[in-house]
Parts: structure tokens; sequence; C-alpha cells
């Protein structure tokens, strides 16, 4: 099939079609916007997974808390990332700060509607990707693997039970 | 001493050069056009380049060379991800108005991403609604804009005015194709924002594979000449000449510490 020929038929197909149509939603941009984010990130963190334990230069002991410390940093950047985005995105939270933020152009709606949906968009990533990603989650990924690497060895020190 | 009715007048935030900053941001905010996956790339690289080695600049209780080694594997990885995913969304985007204009998307007659089409319809109804000279002038203004930056907020809004203040017969005729036009534009570039985010995940192993292997040699460059500087500058720092081999033997060791701190693309 020609390249052409199977964009025109990604492009026409229902999933696609439908999706555009609700992206005249600025919540529904954000929150897109935001997920396909997420998505690639667990991806990424999945691939070094993969990566790491394929990794024979790595010694046995490192690797696993290698693979550890990036399995928790997929899953814990997929819950913090949305929850904040969506926290962010929130339709009432937005209206209010929009409401604050762009009083001046409050009188002209086309302007105000415009800037609104820049800012829900833009905010939402700012939170999700700069502060939630960067910072939140590898300081939650680093004390829960912390822990569960400690709680792992205390019980290897543990007598077996006969 | 009772101040409760006094009327404070040197708010910083309301005189001077700060009297429009209100304004200005949010008109800022309001001209700014489709927010996509660029958006998505270039704040990715900001947390990358910025937030990462300023948090394990200030958080980290490493000697300052690991810290910096640490810091400064981010931007690196950061950039390798920008110099492939962007070329790669500019081409894409590209490549996807090129099929579209050229009705490669259209569907028998549903030609709802065919931008061109309906930009054709929308500038043959404004040069018809153009009677005076001075109207001319404007529209060859609005057609020039259109042609040379596409349809931006700014040109949107200009075009909005033009129809208001257009005669009543042409008004009807110019919104009708102005609502199509920018329809198969925003839809356009929700397909292309969709389909770029599709590849960057194609993309994504290969960034990874790449990364993996530019990444060390990049470091060792960076860590080769910084020892060479200072030696010149103070002979103490003679001891600093094997730092950059020890850096490469603790390499796995740096990996893991690293990735203890965040955990970025290696």
């Amino acid at each position: 099939m020609k390249t052409p020929n199977l964009l025109s038929k990604v492009a026409n197909s229902k999933f696609m079609t439908t999706h555009i149509e609700k992206c005249n939603n600025p919540k529904f941009i954000a929150r897109t916007l935001l997920l396909t984010s997420v998505s690639k990130d667990v991806f990424a963190y999945g691939l070094r997974v993969k990566n790491t334990l394929e990794n024979d230069k790595i010694p046995d002991e490192k690797k696993k808390f290698s693979a550890h410390m990036d399995l928790a940093s997929g899953i814990i950047t997929a819950i913090v990332q949305t929850g904040t985005g969506f926290l962010m995105s929130n339709e009432k939270f937005q209206n209010s700060i929009s409401n604050k933020l762009f009083s001046s152009i409050k009188d002209n709606k086309r302007a105000f509607n415009a800037a609104k949906t820049s800012f829900s968009a833009i905010s939402t990533m700012v939170v999700a990707t700069l502060f939630a990603k960067r910072i939140l989650t590898p300081i939650i990924a680093n004390k829960v693997v912390y822990k569960i690497d400690h709680k792992n060895n205390d019980q290897s020190r543990l007598p077996a039970k006969s | 001493m009772k101040i409760s009715g006094m009327n404070i007048n040197n708010n910083p935030l309301k005189c001077g050069k700060f009297a429009n900053f209100p304004q200005k941001f949010a008109k800022t905010f309001a001209n700014m056009d489709d927010i996509g996956e660029g958006t998505s790339i270039a704040l990715d690289f900001a947390g990358k380049a910025l937030v990462v080695p300023i948090t394990i600049m200030a958080t980290s209780k490493e000697p300052k060379e690991t810290t910096e080694y640490n810091a400064l594997k981010h931007p690196v990885a950061g950039t390798i991800q920008l110099l492939i995913e962007v070329p790669t969304l500019f081409l894409g985007r590209k490549y996807i108005k090129n099929a579209a204009d050229k009705g490669a998307l259209d569907k028998d007659s549903n030609k709802q991403y065919n931008e061109k089409f309906f930009k054709d319809i929308f500038v043959s109804e404004l040069e018809k609604s153009a009677q005076s000279g001075q109207k001319q002038a404007e529209t060859a203004d609005i057609i020039s804009k259109i042609n040379k930056k596409g349809l931006g907020k700014k040109i949107i809004y200009s075009i909005e005015n033009y129809i208001e203040q257009a005669p009543k017969n042409a008004q009807e005729g110019l919104q009708k194709s102005f609502l199509a036009y920018k329809t198969a534009h925003t839809k356009l570039g929700h397909l292309q924002n969709r389909l770029c985010f599709a590849a960057a995940i194609l993309l994504t192993p290969l960034i990874c594979a790449l990364e993996n292997k530019l990444h060390p040699i990049i470091m060792d460059k960076l860590y080769e000449k910084k020892p060479a500087q200072t030696t010149s500058a103070n002979e103490k720092n003679t001891k600093l000449q094997g730092k950059p081999h020890a850096l490469k033997n603790l390499s796995i060791h740096n990996f893991i510490k690293h990735i203890k701190k965040g955990g970025a693309k290696q």
C-alpha cells in the first residue's frame, strides 16, 4: 500500500475523525497532549527496563536495582503526570485561573477564549512535564525502590524455614 | 495610625513599565498558534536541559565532579532527542500538508483536511467582496499574509474584523467560506499532531539506541577537555588529569547513581 493511501485510510478512519471532532474542547486538547506525552515516557521506560535486563555488562545486583528503578519511574511518572495534568486541566480550576489572569481582555470574548485554550494546554503540560515528571517522579521513585530493596534484603537475611 | 482608608498608588505592578503587563500577558496567550507536538517536545527538552540539572546540582550530596557529570548527562541526552525529533516533526508536518493539499487525503467528496481547496474558495470570495480601492488593498494584504505565514491567530482576527465590516450581500459567502477554511486548517493541524506523535513513538527505540551509543562518547569528550584547561592554570590540578579515566571506569557506577537521582534516557 502506498504511503498517501495508508495516510488517507488513517486520517479518514472513524477513530481519527471522531477524535478530531472532539478537539474543539480545550480540556480534551490539553488531556490528549498530556496522555500522548505520558505514553511516550512509559514506552521509553519500558524499553530501558528491557535494555538494562539484556545488558550483560551490568553486574546482576546492579542490573536488578537499575531495572527496578526504571520500572518504578515508568509507573510513577504515569500516575503523577496523569494526576497533576488532569487536576490542572480541570474546567472549574482553569475557569477560575483564566478569569483572574485574563480579566483585562474579558470584554473581548473571542480573545479571552483563545487565551484560555492556550493557557489550559500550556499550564497542563508545564505542570505535568516539568514539575511532575522531572521533580516529583525521581524523588518518589527513589524512595519506593530504596524501601522495596531494603525490604527484600531484610527478608533474604532471615533464616530459611525448614 | 489609621491606614485602612489609605489609597496606595505606588503598586509596582500598576505603574511604569508594568502598567500594561496584564494586558500584554493575556494578549500573548490569545495570539498563540496551535499548541501540539512541537510544544510537548520543547517542554520535554527544557525539562532535561534546565530542570533536571538544577535539581541534581541543588540536591546531590556526591562530590562536585560526579554531580556535574550526572547533571550534564541530561542536556546531552535531551539534545540528541531534539536533533532527531525536530526534523522528523518538521518534515512530517510538511509531508502531511502537501498530501492534504494535493487531495491525497480526500475521501470521495469529503475534503475535511484539504486546506488548499477551502483556501482557494475563500480567497475568491474575498476578492469578489472588495469593490473599492481601499478594500482591494486590504484584501491583497490579507491574501499575501495567508500565503506567507498561513492561517495564524493574528490573521484570523484581522479576517474576522474585515468580514464584520464587509457589505451585507458579501458577508454570508465570506463567513461560510472562511469557516470551512478555518475548520480544514484546524483539522489538518490536529491530524499532523497525532501522526507526528505516532512517528515519535516509532522513533523512541532508535532514540534510545542512539543515546546509548552517542552519550558516552560526548561525555568522554566533554570531560577530556576540562582537566586540560585547569592544569595550565594551576599546577595543583595536575592530580585531576587522571579523573577522565576514573570517570570512564565509574560509568556504570555513575549510571546507577544517576538513575537513583532521576533516570533520564540512558
